[in-house]
């Protein structure tokens, strides 16, 4: 990449996404310092980037009450599927855990390590690193708080770059879980608790230590 | 080392050809002599330095408003190039034509100066009283109702995608996969995968533009009432 080529626009998304290798980075940040052409650019992209994320969460959150609501239903019709026997209900049972579990198998192809995030002082260390193929369910406490029936969840790295955002429906016992899928390399993170309404009020921010 | 005018207005090209630019070429921005440039500054020419700022200061502030924010800008923007001008007098810029990344590493030295500053303070004033203070990394105060706008087209459009298409995107946007690992597990070649990002990102921008574009007329129309 030289300095005076404009820069592309996937080039210009990995940088947003922060997937661009450190070479390219200090070319296309060279660039950037001359060319206010692919500054607005920059902008537009990060933008577009920050939209597509919220977008397709809330088009995953939609598609995961739709599969809770399928099982509760199921449930309501004919009660426990594991306490009741009989091949047809067994057919039954395959057939709807096939439907559930499909979809969450190809997503989650890694296990969940829970972090209980009660505190606002001091950090949350975590006392092992987080594996390759381990995420965060992250328990946060919601004592004090006030009480919204969703809350947008926030996670930024030390310069405050968004890393991973996601809204979550409050369950009313004071506690909020939320599981990230994305995972976090080692680094100071601030896990924050906004308002999800237009105004985006900060409730609340947790320290993440992460080894 | 030169690059003029005309130089730039002809390799002021995209480095790839893959795929073009929806954007209008822009204009050359500026003419560089790096050499001169420096000796003029090295001279304490204040045309040197006149020069050096009205090159480099809008990209300066570029980076230190997406790094650190709107607030105090334009004196982080100062004291940037002041330890700019204070290293090339010193000489620490042994050669001219390094110009570029000299200014990025100073300006990232600042960053993360800034940001040690942020969190030591951060934390000294939760320790005092639990109540965080924070960093606001945006430097535009519409930039949240914007987004949140796109975000609300964008997930119309999501929505009558086939759902294929919005794992895909998914995988990379919101899981931030790496594309080989999505089109090893989607069964996708390169080109299926970037073609299906660029047609979902045109789709994206054709619904924002027909939608958005009421946005400037209204505002033109209120601010002619309000003169009247
Ligand atoms: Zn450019």
């Amino acid at each position: 990449m030289n300095y005076l080529d404009h820069l592309h626009e996937d080039t210009l998304e990995a940088y947003v996404m922060g997937k661009l290798p450190e070479n390219d980075i200090n070319s296309l940040e060279d660039h950037l310092l001359l060319c206010e052409h692919c500054q607005a650019r920059t902008r537009e992209v990060e933008l577009d980037w920050k939209a597509r994320r919220i977008a397709l969460q809330r088009v995953r959150e939609r598609e995961g009450s739709r599969l809770s609501v399928f099982h509760a239903v199921w449930e309501g019709m004919f009660g426990s599927p594991a306490k009741k026997t009989g091949w047809a209900m067994a057919c039954a049972t395959a057939a709807v855990a096939m439907f559930l579990l499909v979809p969450s198998a190809q997503e989650n192809s890694f296990s969940y390590r829970n972090v209980d995030l009660s505190s606002m002082r001091g950090g949350k260390d975590l006392s092992a690193p987080v594996q390759p193929d381990e995420r965060l369910r992250l328990h946060l406490d919601l004592a004090e708080l006030d009480q919204l029936s969703v809350y947008r969840v926030v996670i930024v790295n030390a310069s405050g770059d968004l890393v991973w955002e996601a809204e979550q429906t409050n369950p009313g016992d004071n506690k909020l879980v939320v599981a990230v899928p994305k995972r976090l390399v080692s680094g100071t993170y601030w896990v924050r608790l906004l308002d999800r309404s237009a105004s985006r009020r900060l409730l609340r921010e947790y320290p993440l230590q992460l080894q | 080392m030169l690059a003029t005018h005309d130089d730039l207005s002809n390799k002021c090209q995209h480095s790839s050809n893959q795929e073009p630019d929806h954007s209008e070429q822009p204009t050359a921005p500026i003419e560089l002599n790096l050499q001169d440039l420096v000796d003029r500054i090295r001279a304490e020419d204040p045309s040197g330095m006149e020069e050096l700022y009205r090159i480099f200061s809008k990209g300066v502030r570029f980076y230190l408003c997406r790094q650190l924010g709107a607030q105090e800008l334009e004196d982080k923007v100062h004291d940037t190039f002041v330890i700019v001008v204070q290293a090339i007098r010193r000489g620490d810029l042994r050669e001219p034509e390094r110009l570029m990344g000299f200014i990025r590493t100073i300006v990232r030295r600042q960053v993360a100066a800034h940001i040690d500053v942020a969190i030591q303070s951060r934390r000294e004033h939760m320790g005092l009283d639990g109540t965080p203070s924070l960093v606001d990394a945006s430097c535009d105060p519409e930039e949240n109702f914007i987004v949140q706008q796109k975000a609300e087209l964008m997930e119309k459009i999501l929505g009558g995608m086939p759902k294929r298409d919005r794992e895909i995107l998914t995988r990379f946007y919101l899981d931030e996969q790496p594309q080989d690992q999505i089109c090893r597990e989607m069964r996708l070649s390169e080109t299926q995968f970037r073609l299906l990002k660029s047609r979902a990102k045109s789709r994206f921008g054709e619904l924002g533009k027909k939608k958005l574009l009421r946005k400037p007329i209204q505002s033109v129309f209120m601010r002619k009432s309000a003169s009247a």
